[in-house]
């Protein structure tokens, strides 16, 4: 029954991660072909903006400072550059999510055929750890990297900012805004464990061969 | 394998077919067979007794250690 109900919601989730990807896909598809910009936004850290005092509404008294050093850009960027690496990041993160819930599906109903320690087990739970860990990857390499090369500047009223990697210290004087990424690390970690569950389940396959292989 | 297995020799001993010996013990003929031909990595005591039992021997008619 518990396993019934896992792999009804990993279909459920599985649906759900193709439909994104195709839509995603399709977007970005559309927009290239049509010549209508692609359209992003960035969590922005901006260096050197103006701080305000937070005061209580009735007194007037200062409770506190709030700094106003964050916004989220809605970017407009063409081009088919912008619109290849988009698709590329759509497809990579929707591609290894697939992945991982279908090794994760047919793992399952391996468990249910009470077919756990073999081969096959120790390969999907590999591609699973692996698919984690590089999905992982990926997510820094898209929150360092990719935001500042396909936007290097922005325009605003008061000038432009150069859009720096959320890891580079700014230059001194230069008016910089910083991509405000998380840096998420339990995708990896979750990849690590299960690589070592794949580990345990080799050494439990390798105790089964042994096992039948003595009369 | 420097273990070879003499259970052909003392079923010819006794006369015994490797099917009727597989009854007797009661593991299965393909078991036996692989057990006959040195393919297994270990054979259970159990299994070692009920073999000695139908054939009426001893652990050490049926093993034989050679150095390779």
């Amino acid at each position: 029954m518990t396993i019934r109900i896992v792999r009804i919601f990993l279909w459920i989730a599985v649906a759900f991660v193709a439909a994104g990807t195709l839509a995603g896909l399709a977007a970005v598809g559309h927009g290239a072909f049509t010549g209508k910009a692609a359209e992003t936004s960035l969590p922005l850290r901006i260096e050197g903006a103006q701080a305000s005092r937070v005061v209580d509404r009735q007194s007037g008294a200062p409770v506190g400072e709030l700094t106003l050093d964050r916004a989220t850009l809605n970017v407009r960027s063409g081009g088919l550059g912008y619109a290849g690496v988009q698709a590329l990041d759509i497809a990579l993160t929707g591609g290894l999510w697939l992945m991982i819930l279908i090794a994760t599906i047919r793992l399952v109903a391996q468990f249910a055929r009470a077919e756990h320690f073999n081969t096959k087990a120790v390969h999907r739970l590999r591609l699973i750890g692996w698919s984690m860990i590089a999905l992982n990857g990926w997510m820094w390499a898209r929150m360092l990297a990719l935001p500042p090369l396909l936007l290097s500047t922005i325009n605003t009223a008061t000038g432009p900012y150069r859009i720096l990697p959320s890891i580079s210290q700014g230059v001194a004087g230069a008016r910089s805004a910083r991509v405000d990424a998380s840096l998420g690390f339990a995708l990896l970690a979750a990849g690590l464990l299960v690589l070592i569950l794949a580990e345990a389940f080799r050494a439990g396959s390798q105790l089964r061969e042994d096992n039948e292989a003595i009369v | 394998m420097a273990i070879i297995v003499n259970i052909d020799v003392m079923l010819a001993k006794r006369k015994m077919s490797v099917t009727h010996l597989a009854e007797a013990i009661g593991i299965s003929l393909t078991n036996l067979s692989l057990l006959k031909t040195g393919k297994v990595k270990g054979v259970r005591f159990a299994t070692l007794e009920a073999i000695c039992a139908a054939l009426e021997c001893q652990p050490g008619d049926l093993l034989e250690y050679r150095p390779e």
